[in-house]
């Protein structure tokens, strides 16, 4: 019978045909993401790679984080700077009140610190060891992007450093490695930022330009002025001048907006770095957004405390320009000014989120200036008097007296750099002032608080992990 | 010396009667009823059998050739039963006749051909062909001689031959899925035998991997719900009906959607990763003919917790209210002939690196020889909730507030307390009511064509069903099915064809029901006096933004609408060349399309935010195909008979999802179509699955007796990374059947012992897809700089391997009084190592969890109770009780340096998966009215965090059920039956009191805080009324045993009532079959549970309804 040899054959055929081999597991591969070596292979990818830092920062898909203004918001409160308005929301008042409880906030800790911080050094890790073990990307644009990359590691793990203490030191994206580390301690911490900082300044393009003038990604000038930073925070302050000084009398690229109104615009002449906002709704900066009531008749979000209202001098343009406030149930709230737009116009964004700006600059060479072992008080009292100009404010006029000076810019600084990326909460901590200033505001402030507890899920994934003390 | 003609007719027709004399007294205990009054002289048979077809409503099955050579028949009956009936007419003609579900076959008698030796000692040869009652040809089924063990087995004809058998000696026959027959043997003469469908449990056929069996065979646990029992349930996805029906199976729905995902776990949790969203999703493999319904997991929300999104795999978690679409909501329950689990080793490794979960086939309905019958079934029913929660009226509401402010000494204003201030304090509104109230409606139209010959079966079966749900806005779940069943066989039974296929279309309307039944009962209504949202209502006299108390209801405005095509095929030819060997080749495919389209017009959103409108696009694609020549050998080896399956699959899938975005829009009219979006947003997700094994297996039967089944599979998956894409996994099982040994006999009231016992391995690849590859995505960003982004999406692992499940299993099965009691006890325990996890790790790393196998080792040891009674087994009335019930101990087992490990805080190595650390509540302060708890290291503060190192938290709950099952009873009297089911379930759960809020805020609450603390001394179990809870309160009192309380239930799942009309009727309408049902589903719960539901503990979410449906079937 035919038919019966032939549909044995065939039958034999299907059955030994299809008897395992690995071509028949295998897979193309995905076709919406590229590997690691797909990404580092050519300019194009490597630079989308890096892009991506910011874009997260700026853009996380609509939560809100460190990059677009959970630093802003919420250090902010934790100092004396704002107050939340629903005193109902349990999150925000442990903040304010300085009562936070690991076991409470550990998710909003997590989220909108920690995690999206740790990620971006994720990604700069990424991409520095995929750059470093590239050959096809070209070296010029290599460098710039491990500049980038490093730059990106050491400011994130400033503001690790800042608000947790002692943390998870992360230099590579090995998994393996990392998951079971010790926290490095804040000295550790710091050599590294200025280690990373270091070297982003030899690798980073010197002006603007390769960024099509948008100061959006960091240059030489952008390292100096956050190692001028990290040197004031570690008391190195010789170094913090000179670094301060090198963008400061980089007069070509930075300047002084003359109006208070102008400095936070996109690409302003005193930016030193902005994050650039999306063309995504609400196509403004978060602060703007969550700052600016709808009407003059609304309750605000957040609001300025009394003490930071009445810590402006008479006669201070800030005060009017980067203050406003809103008349709701016959009590006027004050709410912080910075960013005019709350919700901007799809094509048309006219501000960017500010991460850098000379004026701080200023500020930091002051205080370098009047701390450093060989004071040299005069050169304090005028840059000091540079941000006071601007702001149409008398010239200094107290004792030469460097404790008198020193309060005078850290005054200077509460009022200049107000709710702006927890400038003022990292301030009281470094000068040991938080203990008086804080516990005199707030019935419940504990010393344990200036802190923030490492989140729990961290702990409990890794349990050589120690959680900070008071939590 | 040879015999004259005559004689060796008249001989014949004795040997013959004699048969059927045996014949007809097995088919007197089965045989139904039926009277007949037949009388007249010299009719011709055609006549009578028209006649006898009339008066009972039998169909007779016969060839018109068969009349030729009939005599007429003189008749006196009166109400005789129909057997006596046709054996009065067929009397002395040369034919035989059987009866079998109300279908007498007529067939003619078998000649003889050869001589019987008249030597009694001399052995002869037997041969004969088997058939089932339609009259097709048995193959393989088995001839033994009872006196020598011989035996053989029939070719595709039926056929069998047996040499030297002794004269006088009884074949046994026996075959899957019919009862057995035992012949006596005297003469060489050709023996036919007519083998009946199997009425009793023990013999009914069972589908397994890859073949049937039958529970007095199987060396495994296979567990089988029938098409009767799903028929019963008035849902629209058949997975719901398992539920309680199959000891160890847990299933749950996961929201009051019909078309929501089913959660299916059998015999407990296997997976040690604590946090739902960091454990795949349980479910067992599913098989629909052969088909593998295997979706991928690219859309990135499915959860342990909440099973598998099913057919919505897009990103950007657009999931529909239902949270995802169960495959099985595209199944139409009623073309299910029956569903099979498959629990153990034995059952399940032959599907290696899949089978870990466990195993569901599922097996549509088949046509049936016999002319062609039409059927339909129509049934139409309501459902409403069927319990609500008692809380406070708007007086005790205000009552409460009041109080709370007061207590915490703050000031009301219109900030804070814009429900005392601002809303009207008289108005009452039962939100329970208002947002579940409503009655649902359901209606379901089946019909289908059946029949077939003895080459050619079908069926066609067609199916409407609508769900219209309870919600405020009420949407309706809806599914049209055609299936097709054809099976042929070729005219010498070597060759067979069989084909089906199911198309459905479903399509869910759904509105994201704000599901807050907790909203202050005096808040303003939904719709304003112009029948408009209500936005200006919710806001206050001051109507300013942020004070604003969010509107809940904008999205009943904005529609869901999922659309939904699935095709199921299968298509498998068989050949058998020789005697025993059979080849097959099956080719599978289905492929659903699943459209998704969400509109959130300006309307539905608060006008003062100036919104723009905004459409959601969702298209979500999967397709398998499977490949699987197999090859069976099946023949008589001493005293057994021997089976080998070789075979090897090859399948593909491939799952992907596309989401649209469309935002902006400035006019409600444009938002139908995406063109007009001015912005637009998309994302797609896309994964792709190969799957290749070679399995085998060897079953060998010695008498009946012992019973040994080995399978082995080596398969690989495109899960995996290179070099761990291969997996080998076997398993031995075997069967005693006591009941077979002489020793046995002597206790003759148990009719069936089986001990049985496997052991072996199993492997699950159940992770997502790609896990092993670095990838970079650009999927959610948009250009930075004027560069578009690439943001690494996952960590890494190219070393995850297999999770690997070595089960072990030992069970009896009795039979006692035949048939009357069974009883299967099983024992097993299931050992998970190499726990296949989304591993949690820190998130320091860059990613808080990574796809890696972990050290665990984690148990599931239980005991599962099967049991049948049937009670009272009389003409016209039965009674039969089915009850099952399984106790399941999870337990960690082992975990190397497990101080080390990221579970150290959740899990203790001893104790099972599923605890819960707690601190332990002591009641109110009588002096503060807070919640106090229980200083256990006694250092004047409550202290606890989720490491596991604070002491206060040390109360450790178990939070696995003790024991579930069901108990189901029928009753049956003349054409009236009865049916109920009950659930059952032993477990701890959270109760509703501690888990809302606490009193005193903007929520309502039960009655039950009335007794609450108001001044000190007062001694309650409720804390003061406060709307500024201490931040103890809030923290400790969920975690604390306080919220913990006794969840165990018993549920009266499932009435059902049906009344058949009687045969003479019937004859008197012209129909086949006509009966009237109610089915009802959900009728009472008996728990302490203080709240909506035991099982679901779901406070403020969709309660469960009750569902009454009745309805009509007819087939003619």
């Amino acid at each position: 019978m035919q038919i019966k040899y032939l549909a044995c054959a065939l039958f034999s055929a299907l059955l030994f045909c299809t008897v395992s081999c690995k071509k028949l597991v295998s897979v193309s591969e995905p076709i919406n993401s590229i590997t690691t070596s797909e990404t580092f292979d050519n300019d194009a990818n490597a630079k989308s790679a890096v892009i991506a830092i910011y874009g997260k920062m700026s853009y996380p898909n609509g939560s809100l984080t460190y990059g677009n203004g959970s630093i802003s918001r919420i250090c902010a409160l934790s100092a004396d700077e704002l107050s939340y308005f629903n005193t109902s929301d349990d999150f925000y008042m442990e903040f304010q009140d300085n009562t936070i409880q690991a076991a409470y906030l550990s998710g909003t800790i997590n989220g909108q610190f920690w995690s999206p911080i740790y990620f971006s050094i994720y990604q700069a890790n990424a991409c520095i060891e995929g750059l470093e073990g590239s050959k096809t990307v070209s070296p010029s644009l290599k460098a710039n992007l491990i500049g980038e990359s490093k730059f990106i590691r050491a400011f994130c793990n400033f503001y690790l450093t800042n608000l947790f203490g002692d943390i998870p030191l992360i230099s590579s994206t090995s998994w393996s490695d990392n998951k079971s580390i010790r926290r490095s301690s804040s000295s550790d911490v710091y050599s590294k930022i200025i280690l990373d900082l270091k070297e982003a300044k030899n690798l980073l393009p010197l002006d603007y330009s390769s960024y099509g003038e948008e100061r959006i990604r960091p240059t030489k000038w952008t390292a100096a002025a956050m190692l001028a930073r990290a040197y004031l925070f570690i008391g190195d302050y010789s170094n913090a001048e000179a670094e301060a000084d090198s963008v400061i009398s980089n007069s070509s690229l930075f300047s002084l907006n003359s109006s208070l109104a102008d400095v936070f615009l996109a690409n302003s002449s005193e930016s030193i770095w902005q994050l650039q906002i999306l063309d995504q709704y609400p196509y403004a900066t978060m602060d703007g957004n969550q700052f600016i009531p709808a009407d003059t008749t609304s309750s605000p979000y957040y609001y300025l405390t009394d003490q930071l209202i009445n810590d402006f001098e008479q006669g201070d343009k800030r005060r009017i320009n980067w203050v406003d406030s809103t008349h709701f149930s016959d009590v006027y709230y004050y709410y912080p000014y910075k960013y005019k737009v709350s919700q901007g116009v799809s094509g048309s964004i006219s501000e960017y989120y500010m991460v850098l700006r000379l004026a701080e600059q200023f500020l930091i060479r002051a205080e370098a200036r009047a701390s450093k072992f060989q004071p040299d008080m005069p050169g304090a009292i005028e840059d000091l008097n540079v941000i006071r100009e601007r702001a149409g404010l008398l010239d200094f006029s107290g004792s030469v007296d460097k404790n008198a000076i020193l309060k005078a810019i850290l005054h200077e600084r509460r009022i200049e750099l107000f709710s702006e990326w927890g400038h003022r909460w990292l301030d009281l901590k470094r000068t040991g002032n938080a203990d008086t200033i804080l516990d005199a505001m707030k019935p419940q402030w504990k010393p344990s608080q200036k802190l923030y507890p490492i989140p729990i899920t961290e702990l409990q994934t890794n349990s050589l992990l120690t959680q900070n003390e008071g939590y | 010396m040879p015999l004259s003609v005559p004689q060796q007719l008249l001989r014949t027709m004795k040997l013959t009667t004699l048969f059927l004399v045996a014949l007809y007294l097995h088919l007197g205990a089965t045989g139904f009823g039926q009277k007949v009054t037949i009388s007249g002289k010299n009719l011709p048979l055609e006549k009578v059998f028209t006649m006898i077809k009339k008066q009972t409503g039998y169909v007779f099955f016969y060839d018109y050739n068969i009349f030729q050579e009939t005599k007429p028949v003189t008749l006196n009956l009166k109400e005789a039963d129909i057997e006596d009936a046709m054996r009065v007419c067929l009397w002395g003609q040369d034919l035989d006749f059987n009866i079998t579900n109300k279908t007498i076959s007529v067939v003619k008698k078998e000649r003889r051909i050869n001589l019987i030796s008249a030597d009694p000692e001399k052995t002869i040869k037997a041969s004969g062909t088997i058939f089932n009652e339609s009259g097709q040809p048995l193959s393989a089924a088995t001839v033994t001689v009872k006196e020598t063990k011989r035996g053989t087995l029939t070719n595709v004809k039926g056929q069998f031959e047996i040499s030297a058998v002794p004269v006088n000696a009884v074949l046994t026959i026996t075959c899957i899925g019919y009862a057995s027959r035992q012949v006596k043997v005297n003469s060489e003469e050709l023996i036919v035998v007519y083998l009946p469908i199997a009425v009793n449990e023990l013999d009914k056929a069972v589908v397994q991997a890859y073949g049937t069996t039958s529970q007095r065979l199987a060396t495994g646990n296979i567990a089988k719900v029938t098409a009767s029992e799903i028929e019963r349930q008035p849902v629209m996805n058949p997975l719901i009906a398992l539920q309680g029906k199959v000891a160890g199976l847990d299933v749950n729905q996961t929201s009051g959607f019909a078309s929501a995902p089913i959660k299916v776990e059998l015999r407990g949790r296997k997976s040690i990763g604590i946090d739902p969203s960091h454990t795949f999703p349980s479910d067992p493999l599913y098989i629909i003919d052969g088909v593998p319904l295997t979706v991928l997991e690219v859309g990135g929300s499915s959860s342990y917790d909440d099973g598998s999104t099913g057919f919505i795999q897009n990103q950007n978690g657009f999931n529909g209210p239902a949270s995802g679409q169960s495959p099985f909501f595209s199944i139409n329950p009623a073309d299910i002939e029956s569903i099979e689990v498959l629990k153990d080793a034995d059952a399940t490794s032959i599907y290696g690196s899949r089978g870990a979960n466990g195993v569901i086939l599922i097996t549509t309905k088949k046509g049936k020889i016999g002319k062609t019958k039409f059927s339909l079934h129509t049934q139409q029913g309501v459902s409403k909730v069927s319990r609500f929660v008692n809380l406070l009226n708007t007086q005790q509401y205000i009552e409460m507030r009041r109080e709370a402010f007061e207590n915490n000494g703050i000031n009301p204003n219109a900030k804070n307390a814009y429900d005392l201030l601002s809303w009207d304090t008289l108005r009452y509104t039962n939100w329970q009511k208002m947002l579940y109230g409503k009655t649902g409606k359901t209606v379901d139209l089946q019909g289908d064509i059946s029949g077939g010959d003895a080459h050619t079966t079908f069926r066609v079966g067609v199916d409407y069903n609508k769900t219209q749900n309870i919600q405020t806005v009420s949407g309706s779940d809806q599914r049209a099915s055609i299936s097709v069943n054809l099976t042929n066989h070729s005219t010498n039974q070597k060759f067979t064809i069989s084909f089906s296929s199911a198309f459905s279309f479903a399509q869910s309307n759904m509105v994201y029901q704000p599901g807050n039944i907790t909203l202050a009962p005096n808040a303003p209504g939904i719709y304003d006096s112009v029948g408009k949202l209500n936005f200006a209502g919710w806001g206050g006299s001051n109507n300013n933004i942020n004070g604003r108390k969010t509107f809940p209801f904008g999205t009943l405005e904005q529609q869901y609408i999922a659309k939904t095509n699935f095709l199921n095929s299968s298509l498998s030819f068989s050949y058998q060349p020789i005697k025993g060997l059979n080849l097959t080749a099956s080719f599978g495919y289905n492929n659903a399309q699943a459209n998704q389209q969400n509109y959130i017009p300006i309307s539905s959103q608060d006008p003062i935010f100036n919104p723009t409108g905004k459409l959601n696009l969702g298209f979500n694609s999967n397709k398998n195909w499977i490949i699987e020549p197999q090859l069976t050998y099946e023949r008589w080896l001493s005293k057994g008979k021997l089976s080998i399956l070789l075979g090897n699959t090859l399948q593909y899938n491939s799952t992907d999802g596309l989401y649209v975005n469309g935002d902006g829009y400035t006019n409600d009219a444009l938002i139908k179509t995406i063109t007009n979006a001015p912005v637009q947003y998309n994302t797609d997700s896309y994964g792709q699955y190969k799957y290749a094994g070679v399995f085998s297996r060897l079953n060998y039967n010695w008498s009946n007796k012992y019973i040994i089944n080995l399978s082995a599979r080596r398969d690989g998956s495109s899960k995996f990374g290179v070099d761990r894409q291969f997996g080998n996994f076997a398993s031995i099982g075997a069967a005693w059947i006591l009941s077979e040994e002489t020793w046995f006999k002597s206790l003759s009231f148990i009719t069936f012992a089986k001990l049985r016992g496997s052991y072996g391995s199993t492997g699950s690849d159940a992770v997502g897809d790609y896990q092993y590859l670095t990838r970079w995505s650009s999927s959610g960003t948009i250009p930075y700089n004027g560069i578009s982004q690439l943001v690494p999406i996952q960590h890494a692992n190219p070393n995850f391997q297999w999770q690997s499940n070595k089960q072990i299993e030992a069970a009896v099965d009795l039979d006692f009084f035949k048939d009357i009691v069974h009883l299967s006890v099983a024992y097993y325990r299931n050992r998970i190592g190499n726990q296949l996890i989304s591993f949690p790790i820190p998130a320091y790393t860059g990613f808080s969890s990574v796809t890696a196998n972990s050290p665990a080792l984690v148990q599931n040891e239980g005991w599962e109770f099967t049991t049948r009674f049937k009670i009272i087994e009389s003409k016209n009335f039965k009674w039969a009780l089915n009850f099952n019930t399984a106790f399941n101990n999870n337990k960690l087992v082992d975990y190397p340096n497990f101080s080390l490990s990221p579970f150290v805080g959740q899990l203790i190595i001893g104790k099972p998966l599923n605890i819960r650390r707690l601190l332990h509540y002591t009641g109110v302060d009588s002096q503060s009215g807070e919640y106090a708890f229980y200083d256990k290291d006694h250092d004047g503060q409550i202290t606890y965090d989720y490491t596991g190192t604070k002491p206060d938290d040390s109360y450790i709950y178990n939070l696995n059920p003790k024991f579930f099952g069901g108990l189901g009873t029928d009753f049956n009297y003349k054409s009236l039956s009865i049916s109920l089911y009950f659930a059952f379930k032993k477990q701890i759960g959270r109760n509703s009191v501690y888990q809302g809020d606490i009193p005193g805020k903007l929520k309502n609450q039960p009655v039950d805080v009335l007794a609450r603390w108001q001044k000190p001394g007062d001694i309650s179990s409720i804390a003061r009324f406060t709307t500024a809870a201490a931040t103890s309160d809030n923290n400790y009192k969920t975690i604390s045993d306080g919220s913990y309380t006794d969840a165990s239930y018993i549920r009266l799942s499932n009435v059902s009532l049906s009344y058949t009309l009687p045969p003479y009727y019937l004859n008197k309408i012209g129909l086949q079959g006509l009966s009237l049902f109610i089915h009802v589903n959900n009728i009472f719960v008996l728990t302490k549970y203080k709240g909506v539901d035991p099982e679901t503990q779901n406070f403020g979410g969709l309660p469960p309804t009750k569902t009454v449906v009745g309805g009509i079937a007819m087939s003619f």
